[in-house]
């Protein structure tokens, strides 16, 4: 079974509560209406319901079994702000829990927050960075965590990893020149992130152009201060380096490079690229030369799971990312 | 409230928001204070919650001085 495949059944297994905010965008109501029909999801649209009701009808979409929440009805925000100024922490004093509580995406993180959905989707209208610091003001950011990221996961045709034709990535789209610590950070969520969409025991590389020594400097001394302090956040986590890129997925090259014990060398499933110039350059190499897919970028740090698409995300791209989501979400609540 | 008390207020939000130990003017940039997202939304949510003036965090990002942060919220000041 394929990644896709494999997410969708536990999807389906677990059917999540998802709040989209875009709901007057085509793409957002043909991939609830989807999600819907497939038994994938259960799903909300947040906004003006007379806005959402006319595009779903000019669209031909069926709202069955979708449920609006209309930011337009104050008497709805009311009630809802009354529910949402008792929460503990609450991010706005009252007159602030009622402004935003009538603007869809914030109604949906406030909702989100409030324990009414488990996943709010968006970002096929608003930017990423919209997302991130909706997110960042509303759902808050994990405990331990400084910084927002982004994982990934590449199907790669032809290459046979420690897990198969699949090798978790990140950062390759949110923190673009993490110190230390950030990068530490990276390393630990997104060996989060991975485990709760393919079920395995992260081993993560922190990968540099060096290996175990074999050079020196300033950019390499980052990369092993990244692991130690990722051993630090999580001393449980198998999480090593610093490793170039075939010293971590190559049992071969480990061999030959690594003169110690790793349970990570030659076997890493999830490698931590030391900057955004990498992770970005990475991520079109491997796309581009080996015709493999990369899912995500998975925005991650968030107490909760916060998620965004391209603004130039099909539908099917949506529906994918939405199912992702919800399975991260679920691990969540398991965990 | 005056344009000073108002910049002493801000200046206040400011220190606590980027747990800034220095004097800040209206001259201080703003990359002085540091331009990570969390406290930029920490000034911005005190100043929503203190003075119900609503600053985005996409404005705070285009400001070069904190004196334009008081501008800015002067103009939408209501005593």
């Amino acid at each position: 079974m394929g990644l896709m495949e494999d997410v969708r059944a536990k999807a389906a297994a677990n059917p999540q509560r998802v709040a989209f905010y875009e709901g007057e965008n085509p793409k957002i109501l043909k991939a609830a209406a989807e999600l819907t029909a497939d038994g994938l999801a259960t799903c909300t649209i947040v906004g003006d319901a007379a806005a959402v009701r006319a595009a779903a009808e000019q669209e031909g979409v069926s709202l069955a079994g979708i449920t609006l929440v209309d930011v337009t009805d104050a008497e709805q925000n009311e009630s809802f702000s009354q529910r949402f100024e008792v929460i503990s922490d609450c991010p706005y004093k009252p007159k602030g829990v009622r402004r935003h509580a009538a603007r869809a995406m914030d109604r949906a993180f406030m909702m989100q927050r409030a324990g009414d959905v488990d996943v709010s989707f968006g970002g096929i209208d608003c930017s990423t960075g919209d997302v991130i610091l909706a997110g960042e003001k509303i759902i808050g950011l994990a405990d331990g965590v400084t910084t927002v990221s982004s994982a990934g996961i590449f199907d790669i045709p032809g290459w046979e990893g420690s897990e198969g034709n699949l090798l978790g990535f990140a950062d390759s789209a949110v923190c673009v020149n993490p110190n230390a610590q950030q990068l530490a950070q990276i390393a630990v969520t997104s060996a989060g992130t991975v485990a709760a969409l393919t079920g395995w025991e992260p081993r993560v590389a922190m990968l540099s152009y060096s290996t175990d020594g074999s050079s020196e400097g300033d950019l390499v001394q980052k990369v092993r201060d990244a692991v130690a302090a990722a051993h630090e956040l999580a001393p449980n986590l198998k999480v090593d380096g610093e490793f170039q890129l075939d010293a971590a997925i190559r049992p071969d090259v480990a061999a030959k490079k690594v003169h110690r014990p790793s349970d990570v060398a030659g076997r890493a499933n999830v490698i931590v690229w030391p900057d955004i110039n990498v992770g970005n350059i990475g991520v079109k190499l491997v796309q581009n030369f080996a015709h493999a897919n990369a899912y995500g970028p998975f925005l991650q740090g968030f107490k909760k799971v916060v998620c965004d698409c391209s603004r130039s995300a099909p539908v099917s791209e949506i529906v994918g990312n939405v199912v992702m989501s919800c399975v991260r979400a679920h691990a969540l609540k398991e965990a | 409230m005056t344009k000073q008390e108002l910049q002493d207020k801000l200046a206040g939000y400011a220190k606590t928001a980027y747990q800034y130990k220095g004097d800040i003017t209206a001259d201080t940039p703003f990359d002085e204070l540091g331009k990570e997202s969390m406290k930029m939304i920490a000034l911005t949510s005190l100043i929503e919650d203190e003075l119900d003036v609503e600053v985005t965090i996409h404005e705070v990002m285009k400001m070069k001085t904190f004196g334009e942060l008081v501008d800015r919220v002067e103009e939408e000041y209501e005593e």
